[in-house]
């Protein structure tokens, strides 16, 4: 007969948190990162249950009688059954560390600080995709079916064996963070341009009106057969390339509909309603994003006369 | 996808079908005449003399006692208690179109031996087995007795009608005609008034037969060169109350009487927004017609593939004849009867007659004929994601990282027309998908797959390398003057590859290769749309009647099967590529019988509504009665916006429907389940997780129906054949015999009714394990969450329980068994795996294993383990529904050992749960319950 469930570490802490938003919580502070290796990473102690996040190690300790009290409900069962390849709990929460659950999450063993917490859907647990940057998630190392690579080549995720990619990762992360602290310090610009405004003009173009100096000018963008012209808080504009046609209006003023760091979004309406879905007019989303340049990233038409405009601004960092 | 009236209507809004763009009874000369012959004594006769006598076949001549034309009338008798019986003409002037053994007909069909009983009267009678034909002479009828019951008769209203090939009677000459006619096409409607007035002068000269030699609808004058060539007869079922089948059409499951409406069209045709609960025709046509009543079931086949039509209406049977009906329908004066009457455009008359006597034996005889669906490759009974379009590649890597960001499962995402460079099929734009192998890999990483379109319109384009190839190499089809017929469709104007032709088939088929298909790849499987063939300008929005087939067939012939030979050729391209080592998928709008060989259908453009929602029911239903069990209706409806309501019953409903894709107009709002609100991705995420679940069900009731032909999604009558309260229902249905399902298609629905089937049944629901008895319906609780499906007491169901991102990757993944206890505590199942994706199965690597519970003890008994097949796939759960009491221990035994297992047990649900017996599917054991 065969055990598929693995060795259990007997001890851990709880994590207090079952039900976290779907990506996580976020860190907060501006540390400086140094991405040298795992030197600054943070690694799951041996005694804490695979899957389970370090600061929820008290979670997993066995009761008086021995026993794991599932997380929300009020079923206890033998704390062997905890990471035994066998779901137990309704709420998933015996499960951290494998595929047995259907609602549960692995933390990865290697969390690197200042990032979303790094977690996988119990979901993506030993499938033979290395999700977490440690590889962790696929520790029974299974392989996946041969013809998921193509041409014998690995595509949008790596495949099992499982390689360290938390130095990526860390670097990555240092190249954002990077580009986030050069764009904060050239954010005065932008500030400095809105200071003459009232402050109920400054309210239009984001906090202490740091977007009012996009409003000055107009940007361009050529996406397949279009050009694009973004005036920012006035108009956008489509073209057919080389002037090929007239131009349509894509939306007009607008309101901000998200305004949190890191997260900007500013909705236009009114555009041009001809040839659109029941004659309702064009609409546009801007999202700003953190960059070190003023410019328009790309262009989209999910549906069809919605469109969403991605713009990097340092006013944005 | 899309149709037709896109084009034609713009974006008006239109909001249902545009009748006048297609014919009616009344627009159609062969169906007037047909429909206007009136029940009596027939003109047909028989020759008992000539009667010619085969070891399985009997042939006599049949006289026309007006026109004195002769034919020939050959009755078979075939295997498996089925008839043919065949009437050609004798001398005709010109062959008619009769589809190509292969083609329809998987084989000749194998003959059994048929009994000449003698002759008393002007009766013969012939018998084969425990059923026999009674031929009556003159009048020309026919009665086939099963067990000695009257179960189909043919001609006995006298509504025979076999227009014999004549030469044209005295017409202008030829050339001037079509000048005419051209000129007629373009001048509009004041001509085509004129026009009119003159052929009511023509038809002075023969009133009885109006629209015999040039037929004009609308715009569009179709030349008929070889005059009225229709054929037609009626065919009763005595003590027939129910009748189904021929597809395909937007009705209820049991066929309604037409007496007050047209009768129900089977003609392949592109309906914009198509109206509900009509006989007019749609997309595919399979002329099979199931006749049902608690005693038997019982099969006609109508082998033509020429327009169709056929008329049904209720009646009273002659008793005098059929007296022996009255032993089952006692305390009943009148015997019901129902009547239908076919008749077809051309061809000859070529009826299959399947006599049951139960639903399954005519799946079983049917499929005998033209063939099962082979087993699908799991990825393709899984989920897809549609929609027209995503746009490009960023698009489509969005979707597909959005569905794992919010933990759905999907396996295949496809891409619609505006992929392609120009609506060229087999290319790309390459402004949005520059590196189409890089996005295929990408997805394929995941276990993923992904769907192109490629539809049989090529656009007229010479630097269209597939255009101009066809073109150059004749394999177009042509115009009634010999031209390549051109037509517009999505490209403008295009050409159609004559797909009756093998050798166009091998052409298109070599398109699939990935040196031909430049930036596809093995994991990318295609969708043939329009394949009707769908033609924007041409009469009722397809190919003119009166165009010409390379093989010298007008397309009125063989309208119906052409769009088979487009799936049929792609499937055959797609198997290609891999030397015919792993299965493909291809899926197919417009059909015919045959189709469910080499493709998938869907019920086309419906609409995002609530009545469109509940229709696919019916719709699915009817398409699995006829043999194309892996079919499914757009998710979420193509047209328009449906509410979030709307869109999560749907995908609850269409997790529990064989094809399972959700679809979209380029007008409508994105809809992709995560862009939903909480409530709403919650429930259609648990509901897609669902069919996951169930998946192994799924692949082992699509394993066993490629073997019997049997519906996958079942009416509740053919499980329960003599329950009469069921043969009406098409809003409850089965999965194979152990599950059933009601989805909630109601707008702001919280209770459903559920009629369980089955005196003495037991049935639990598959979530709260809540027992109902058979043979009652109840209206059950089911808020937003709930989709009321229940297992029937009775039956083992083989579960994989652990959500994955896609099939693919929930390979080695442990099952779980769901024993559900009939009232004497017993339950049987089954399971079939292999590796999922290849033919290899058919060379027995393949695993096949039977559960049975009974006296306190589960018994797995592999069936079947073909050499060298392994897996690692294990058993992680039993749960025993419907058990009374707790038991005190439960041991496991395998090879000699005896292991205890851990276990649960509900006192208030009576369900024992046992964890983890750990043990290799593979394997033989006995869980005994102490």
């Amino acid at each position: 007969m065969e055990e598929n469930g693995d060795d259990l570490d007997e001890t851990g802490d709880r994590y207090e948190d079952g039900d976290k938003s779907e990506t996580g919580d976020k860190h907060d502070g501006v540390d400086e990162l140094v991405a040298n290796g795992k030197g600054n990473v943070q690694e799951r102690p041996k005694s804490v249950p695979r899957g389970v996040h370090f600061s929820d190690a008290g979670s997993y300790k066995a009761d008086a009688r021995g026993l794991f009290k599932c997380l929300e409900s009020e079923l206890r069962i033998p704390m062997n059954q905890v990471n035994d390849d066998y779901c137990d709990c309704p709420d998933s929460s015996d499960e951290p560390g494998t595929s047995a659950c259907p609602h549960a999450r692995f933390f990865c063993t290697v969390q690197i600080p200042h990032r979303d917490v790094q977690f996988v859907y119990s979901s993506h647990v030993n499938d033979g995709i290395c999700d977490c940057c440690d590889g962790s998630d696929e520790w029974q190392d299974k392989r996946v079916p041969s013809n998921m690579k193509l041409d014998g080549k690995t595509g949008a995720v790596f495949h099992t064996p499982c390689i360290d990619r938390c130095g990526d990762v860390m670097k990555i992360l240092e190249d954002e963070q990077r580009i986030r602290r050069q764009g904060l310090l050239r954010q005065k610009r932008y500030l400095v341009a809105a200071r003459n405004l009232t402050l109920f003009q400054r309210q239009k173009y984001g906090p202490a009106g740091i977007f009012y100096l996009l409003s000055q000018q107009c940007y361009e963008h050529k996406a397949h057969e279009y050009v694009y012209t973004v005036c920012p808080f006035e108009s956008v504009r489509q073209q057919g390339t080389g002037g090929f046609g007239a131009k349509t209006m894509l939306g007009r003023h607008g309101e901000w509909t998200k305004q949190k760091s890191g997260d900007y979004v500013h909705s236009m309406r009114n555009g041009d309603a001809t040839l659109c879905p029941d004659g309702q007019p064009r609409q546009t989303q801007l999202r700003f994003l953190c960059g070190l340049e003023d410019g328009i990233i790309d262009v989209t038409e999910a549906s069809k006369c919605r469109y969403d405009v991605r713009f990097s601004s340092p006013a944005a960092c | 996808m899309k149709v037709a009236g896109f084009f034609l209507l713009g974006l008006a809004s239109v909001f249902s079908v545009q009748r006048d763009n297609f014919r009616t009874c009344d627009n159609v000369g062969f169906c007037k005449r047909h429909r206007a012959l009136e029940p009596g004594t027939s003109s047909y006769a028989a020759s008992a003399s000539s009667m010619k006598l085969n070891p399985t076949s009997v042939s006599l001549d049949v006289l026309e006692k007006k026109s004195d034309v002769k034919f020939t009338l050959t009755i078979f008798g075939l295997k498996d208690n089925t008839f043919r019986i065949r009437l050609e003409e004798k001398d005709a002037m010109r062959k008619r179109y009769e589809p190509p053994v292969g083609d329809v007909l998987i084989k000749v069909p194998e003959g059994e031996e048929l009994k000449y009983n003698g002759q008393s009267g002007n009766q013969l009678t012939f018998n084969k087995g425990t059923s026999r034909v009674v031929l009556t002479t003159e009048p020309l009828r026919i009665d086939v007795y099963s067990d000695d019951d009257p179960v189909i008769s043919i001609n006995s209203q006298g509504l025979l009608k076999f227009e014999h090939t004549r030469p044209k009677p005295e017409a202008p000459p030829a050339e001037n005609q079509d000048e005419e006619n051209k000129e007629e096409a373009q001048e509009g409607e004041e001509e085509q008034q004129k026009e009119e007035e003159v052929k009511e002068e023509e038809v002075k000269a023969e009133p009885e037969e109006p629209d015999m030699w040039e037929e004009t609808f609308k715009s569009h004058t179709d030349s008929k060169p070889f005059g009225p060539t229709s054929i037609g007869v009626d065919i009763s079922f005595p003590g027939v109350e129910h009748v189904y089948g021929i597809p395909e059409h937007a009705d209820s499951l049991a066929l309604k009487t037409t007496k007050t409406t047209d009768p129900y069209r089977l003609y392949n045709l592109d309906v914009f927004e198509y109206d509900l609960y009509n006989p007019m025709a749609l997309y595919g046509a399979v002329p099979l017609m199931l006749a049902h009543n608690e005693k038997r079931t019982v099969g006609v086949f109508w082998l033509n593939a020429a327009e169709t039509w056929v008329d049904i209406s209720s009646n009273v049977a002659d008793k005098s004849i059929f007296s022996n009906l009255a032993d089952f329908v006692t305390g009943n004066n009148e015997i019901p009867q129902t009547d239908t009457h076919w008749f077809s455009e051309s061809g000859v008359i070529d009826v299959f007659l399947m006599l049951g006597p139960g639903p399954k034996d005519v799946f079983r005889q049917y499929a005998a004929l033209t063939g099962t669906t082979p087993l699908p490759p799991l990825f393709s009974i899984s989920y897809h994601q549609c929609r027209w379009n995503y746009n490009d590649q960023d698009d489509v890597r969005t979707v597909d990282e959005n569905f794992d960001k919010f933990d759905i499962p999907y396996d295949v995402i496809w891409l619609d027309i505006e992929h392609t460079d120009g609506k060229r099929y087999f290319t790309w734009d390459a402004a949005k998908f520059p590196n189409s192998i890089e996005m295929l890999r990408n997805i394929s990483s995941k276990g993923r797959k992904m769907v192109t379109i490629v539809d049989p319109h090529l656009k007229r384009d010479d630097n269209y390398k597939v255009f101009a190839e066809a073109r150059d190499k004749g394999l177009l089809i042509k115009n009634k003057d010999g031209g390549d017929f051109d037509g517009w469709c999505w490209p403008g104007s295009s050409g159609w590859p004559d797909f009756l032709e093998k050798h166009v088939r091998d052409w298109w088929a070599d398109k699939f290769s990935a040196s031909e298909y430049v930036g596809s790849a093995p994991n990318l499987y295609v969708w043939n749309d329009m394949n009707e063939p769908s033609v924007f300008n041409a009469p009722e929005i397809t190919v003119n009647r009166d165009i010409k087939h390379l093989g010298g067939w007008e397309n009125r012939e063989v309208h119906n099967i052409y769009g088979m030979y487009v799936h049929e050729a792609t499937m055959d391209g797609l198997l290609k590529r891999t030397n015919y080592q792993e299965r493909a998928f291809v899926l197919t709008r417009a059909f015919f019988a045959g189709t469910q060989r080499t493709a998938a259908v869907w019920t086309g453009d419906n609409m995002g509504e609530w009545s469109h929602l509940k229709i696919s029911n019916p719709m699915i239903m009817s398409l699995n009665l006829v043999g194309i069990t892996f079919s499914g209706a757009d998710v979420g409806g193509f047209f328009r916006n449906p509410d979030n309501e709307l869109v999560t019953r749907w995908y609850q409903a269409g997790a529990f429907q064989p094809f399972f894709r959700a679809h979209a107009h380029l007008d409508t709002k994105r809809r992709e389940p995560y862009l939903l609100p909480d409530e709403n991705v919650k429930v259609i995420r648990e509901a897609i997780r669902a069919r996951y679940t169930y998946l192994p069900y799924w692949y082992t009731e699509f394993f066993t129906s490629e073997k019997d032909g049997a519906a996958v999604m079942r009416p509740l009558w053919v499980e329960f054949p003599k329950e009469k309260a069921t043969f009406g229902i098409d809003d409850n249905y089965m999965i194979g015999s152990a599950l059933l399902v009601r989805p909630v298609t109601d707008q702001g629905a919280t209770n459903a009714n559920v009629y369980f089937p089955g005196a003495g049944e037991v049935w639990y629901d598959v979530e709260t394990y809540q027992t109902y008895k058979g043979q009652q319906e109840v209206n059950v609780q089911a808020p937003l969450s709930k989709i009321p499906v229940y297992q029937k007491g009775g039956t083992i169901i083989p579960r994989k329980m652990r959500p994955r991102r896609s099939s693919t990757l929930m390979f080695d993944d442990p099952f779980t068994l769901v024993v559900a206890l009939d009232p004497k505590q017993e339950a049987n199942g089954q399971l079939f795996i292999d590796d999922y994706r290849t033919f290899k199965y058919r060379d027995g690597a393949y695993g096949f294993i039977k559960y049975s519970f009974t006296s306190h003890k589960l018994h797995s008994n592999v069936e079947h383990q073909g050499s060298g097949f392994t897996t690692k796939e294990w058993l992680e759960r039993v749960i025993v529904v419907g058990l009374p009491h707790e038991p005190r221990k439960v041991t496991l035994h395998q090879s000699g050992q005896t292991k205890e297992l851990i276990f649960t047990y509900d006192s208030t649900t009576h369900v024992l749960i046992i964890r983890k017996p750990g043990v290799n599917i593979l394997q033989n054991w006995t869980i005994s319950l102490h």
